[in-house]
């Protein structure tokens, strides 16, 4: 078997993954200038021949006759070769003999592995791109996911199912190693103070300059840019390794030379492997001019094979650019806080804390950040209609089954997720057998109506084994619309049945689950006084119907903006109080910074103080939930860290949920678990001193924070005086209000004095102060916001 | 000259109240309890420590490490029409009245309360060179400290009410009686 290379084994891939260069390894070279197959043997009933009739190199080649179908081809088999997880680059030349039409040659590998074969597509050639006229080089990257297959086969193909061809010179090479730890994480810090730190130019020239410099007196300018491609580089082969995650930040700025110019800067990856080149935006354009230094920053992981890896700064045109202050850093791999207290063992004395669960949320520290700190789950997506019905017939479990079989074995609680539904519902369940789409009518309502009872029937009975794990289901998700005058969301589940999806939804469950399962009604926005009128009237026409609904779930995607925790309490007795007995959970809490700004484009740009807001509002629903006294008897958590959320798109960062990215705790955490380790929880104010005349009498208040961190934005928010002793007489106030004090470092004091005009009180007039405060934005402080008041309360104070 | 004088004073006033001494305060009892829906309250004992200024009690309150639906904290001692002095070195001792309004604070239990809370009653008060009930007072003139505070350690415990300890207890005997007939057929087989 000349040709193929038996050294290679797995071992060897692991051990190039962690040497980390450009070393390459041959798994495959075929000439078949020994005259024989050299292994290669039929796919399908074609003839293989070694062929001195044409050779891209020496004298011979493989040529194969007798096709009939476009699969037919010759094949190697590779069994045992290739390493999952590992890229390799696979190479062949083709040529058709004289005569033959021009047509598509592709490579491709049949793996079989868990019981399934699949067909992989490793390269191909063009439309018509092997011709008889020449040799034409194929070649594509190819990697596969564990597990190791039972079977690997590489086949040779064409679009032409009866075309022959020869090929040649076939190779396959290891690229790279199954990505792993990486063999270094220092990673890149450029400053440029004296020389160019290794940094070259790519289709350009780069010097240091002093011109202008972000940090220091020097930066790196590029000139003479060949195109929009061209700027400064910096080979980071051993910086950057594929599989690892880095942050990287870079400043930009035109030179003065472009006056009023800007131009898009982005910064950008050339993955070259084997013979392969791509390239990948690793930080978005960003408008740059003359005028100020603008960082460009993002996290960007690593998931490209590669030979060499080269890190570089472009824009949209070929201006000069300056480049400063570069930083590359490794981020580590995700990892838990063991040491925490669990967030449901925290609340265990009000209600289970659930958080979502989805393919990549139950394995590895995800699902053990969930079994942690949470004791009930929901699936994020995987009960949804489509997710288990896409097409009509045809049910797929296999995610929900894996979902509930993890919650099942660390012993949590399950909520259903959803059964009816306007939204993630295919096309199919709305149109007639020849795809078009129903209209109302007494037929359309009854089809849609079966198809509803068919597709809960089918859900339910399939979790029939499971049910005791769960205790709750979402049967009917956001029917209402309060803009119509009859409450009523314009769905095709409406439209085509009136009412009648959402009675139907719940008399289907009812008569499927055990009574232990409670079903429930979900919507967002419950606590907007239209929507939860038209939610009152949902609710009273269910039970006037009989329908058998027992909660309303309400899910709590909020923002720091609204609803106040207040509204929430508000919300939620008066639904009690109309329904008594009704159960009410918070099925989907996640808080986003904002709804009107300030957004963040990045993660990172989420400030400390907003992290302060976000941990001091947790703990004031939280406080509210359970002051709410067992009326909502479940919390559910819509995203286990933020690195896993709905809200976070490609422009615009969040953290609504209670753990980073990284997976460790937030404030947001803390205000669940320990409110007396948020920011500045230990703020308290005093009267610090009393000075002037009586008609300027200045009170000094003192603002100290005992920690455990900044306390952020401390304002004074009001002063009143209410006389208690002596003469009646009218003091006054002459200090603006509300005083900013700006934020408050853990063991500092700040201080502000209010003016007060005492003239006509007498000096033994005595007066009750108020001086509310607050910090975070009010979130720590302000009843408003659902705080306990912070505020300097006095009686019998003299002037 | 007048002015001189008042910066003199002040200054010596920055003076004493660098030297003023720490009131201390005594909860009597320190833990509380009642009924969920019923309220109960601190009594105390309130020392001025300071051998040279009179102690003007001018509020409390129930500080906590984390809020409560638990129930509510009404400051009794603050609150009085009268003035509550203390002179130099002198001690007031108080039970908690509900009727006559006495004690430092009350704290009244939500219906639903169910626990203990723990946290910490903090009086405030300020220091004057002169008895504010004295002839001639002038609090612009004789004030020492604006805002001082002395603090106690408290709980409130929202007890179960007499039917739920009737349960409790019919439950204790009712279990110590299936424990004694679990171990009375084990013996006899022992015996056997």
């Amino acid at each position: 078997m000349l040709g193929l290379i038996k050294s290679w084994r797995a071992a060897g891939a692991l051990l190039f993954g962690l040497c980390g260069f450009a070393a390459q390894a041959q798994v495959v070279q075929s000439t078949w200038e020994d005259g024989t197959a050299q292994g290669w043997s039929p796919f399908g009933n074609v003839t293989l021949t070694s062929s001195t009739a044409a050779a891209h190199a020496g004298s011979r080649s493989l040529l194969t006759t007798g096709r009939t179908a476009t699969y037919m081809g010759p094949s190697l088999n590779l069994t045992g070769q290739l390493a999952p997880n590992a890229t390799y680059q696979i190479t062949a030349w083709a040529r058709l003999p004289a005569g033959t039409p021009a047509t598509q040659v592709k490579l491709s590998m049949q793996r079989t592995a868990g019981g399934s074969t699949s067909y992989d597509s490793v390269g191909s050639s063009a439309a018509t791109g092997v011709t008889d006229g020449a040799w034409t080089q194929i070649t594509g990257l190819y990697a596969f996911a564990e597990p190791a297959p039972s079977n690997l086969v590489l086949y040779i193909e064409s679009s032409s199912a009866t075309a022959p061809f020869y090929i040649d010179d076939v190779t396959v090479v290891l690229v790279s190693g199954a990505p792993g730890l990486p063999p270094n994480t220092t990673g890149l810090s450029s400053t440029f103070e004296g020389s160019t730190q290794g940094w070259f130019g790519r289709g350009a020239t780069v010097a240091t300059t002093s011109e202008s410099a972000h940090g220091g007196s020097q930066s790196l300018q590029a000139t003479g840019r060949q195109g929009t491609w061209a700027g400064p580089a910096y080979d980071v082969t051993n910086v950057m390794f594929n599989g690892s995650t880095y942050k990287v930040s870079a400043w930009a700025k035109l030179p003065a030379s472009a006056g009023a110019a800007t131009s898009q800067v982005k910064i950008s990856l050339q993955r070259d492997a084997g013979t392969i080149t791509t390239y990948h935006t690793v930080i978005n354009s960003t408008a740059v001019g003359s005028s100020a230094w603008v960082r460009l920053n993002g996290t960007y992981s690593v998931a490209a094979a590669n030979t060499k890896l080269t890190l570089y700064v472009e824009s949209g045109d070929t201006n000069p650019m300056l480049i400063d202050d570069v930083q590359v850093s490794y981020v580590p791999p995700p990892s838990i806080e063991t040491n925490l207290p669990s967030v449901a063992q925290s609340q265990l004395a009000y209600f289970p804390v659930g958080n979502i669960i989805y393919s990549g949320g139950i394995s590895g520290v995800q699902g053990d950040l969930v079994t942690k700190h949470f004791n009930s789950v929901v699936a994020e997506n995987d009960m949804k209609w489509s997710a288990l019905q896409a097409q009509q017939g045809v049910f797929t479990y296999t995610n929900a089954d894996a979902q509930v079989a993890f919650a099942k074995a660390k012993g949590l609680k399950l909520r259903g997720h959803t059964l009816a539904w306007h939204e993630q519902v295919p096309a199919w369940v709305f149109q007639d057998a020849n795809g078009q789409a129903l209209t109302p009518s007494p037929a359309s309502k009854a089809l849609v109506l079966q198809r509803e009872v068919d597709h809960i029937t089918n859900v339910l009975n399939h979790f029939a084994p499971s049910v005791a794990s769960f205790y709750a289901w979402d049967v009917a998700n956001e029917v209402v619309d309060a803009s119509q005058a009859d409450c009523m969301r314009k769905s095709s589940w409406y439209l085509l049945t009136g009412t009648d999806f959402i009675d139907t939804a719940f008399r289907t469950a009812r008569a499927l689950l055990p009574a232990h399962v409670k079903l429930y009604y979900n919507d967002y926005s419950t606590t907007d006084t239209a929507k939860l009128a038209c939610i009152h009237k949902l609710v009273a026409g269910l039970k006037a119907r009989g329908a058998p609904i027992d909660g309303v779930g309400h899910q709590m995607h909020i923002s720091l903006g609204y609803p106040s925790p207040v509204a929430v309490g508000n919300m939620v007795r008066s639904l009690a109080t109309a329904f008594p007995g009704l159960s009410q959970q918070v099925t989907e809490m996640d808080i986003k910074v904002s709804d009107n700004g300030p957004f963040y484009a990045t993660y990172e740009d989420i400030p400390a103080a907003v992290h302060a807001q976000l941990g001091y509002a947790w703990r004031n629903y939280f406080n509210t939930f359970r002051q709410l006294n067992g009326l909502i008897d479940s919390v559910t958590i819509w995203g286990q860290a933020d690195n896993h959320t709905w809200l976070t798109t490609g422009s615009r960062a969040e953290a609504p949920v209670l753990f980073d990215q990284s997976l460790k705790a937030k404030p947001a955490y803390w205000g669940i678990v320990d409110a007396s380790q948020l920011p500045g929880a230990n703020l308290t104010g005093s009267i610090a001193s009393k000075a002037g005349t009586a008609d300027a009498r200045v009170w000094t208040l003192s603002f100290s924070n005992a920690g455990p961190g900044t306390a952020y934005g401390v304002r004074l928010a009001g002063f009143t005086l209410r006389q208690t002793g002596g003469a009646a007489c009218t003091p006054v106030v002459r200090t603006s209000l509300p005083v900013s004090l700006g934020d408050i470092a853990a063991g500092t004091t700040a201080s502000t004095g209010v003016t007060i005009d005492f003239t006509g009180c007498a000096a033994l007039a005595a007066f009750a102060v108020d001086a509310p405060f607050n910090a975070a934005n009010g979130w720590h402080g302000d009843p408003a916001k659902g705080s306990p008041a912070l505020t300097i309360s006095r009686s019998n104070q003299f002037r | 000259m007048k002015n001189n004088f008042k910066l003199l004073c002040a200054a010596a006033a920055s003076l004493l109240a660098t030297a003023a001494q720490a009131a201390v305060l005594t909860l009597s009892p320190a833990a509380i309890g009642a009924e969920p829906g019923q309220t109960a309250g601190w009594g105390f004992s309130l020392l001025n420590d300071d051998a040279d200024n009179y102690l003007l009690v001018t509020g409390s309150e129930f500080t906590l490490a984390a809020p409560s639906a638990f129930g509510s904290y009404a400051d009794l001692l603050g609150a009085r029409a009268d003035w509550v002095i203390l002179a130099p070195l002198a001690t007031l001792t108080e039970a908690y009245d509900a009727l006559l309004r006495t004690g430092v604070g009350e704290f009244s239990f939500a219906p639903s309360a169910d626990g203990r809370l723990s946290g910490q009653v903090l009086l405030h008060y300020a220091l004057f060179s002169a008895d504010p009930n004295g002839l001639g007072f002038d609090p612009d003139q004789s004030l020492v400290d604006p805002d001082a505070s002395a603090s106690a350690r408290a709980s409130a415990t929202a007890l179960p009410e007499p039917g739920t300890w009737s349960l409790v207890t019919l439950a204790g005997l009712l279990a110590l009686r299936s424990r004694r007939k679990l171990r009375f057929p084990s013996s006899s087989r022992s015996t056997a």
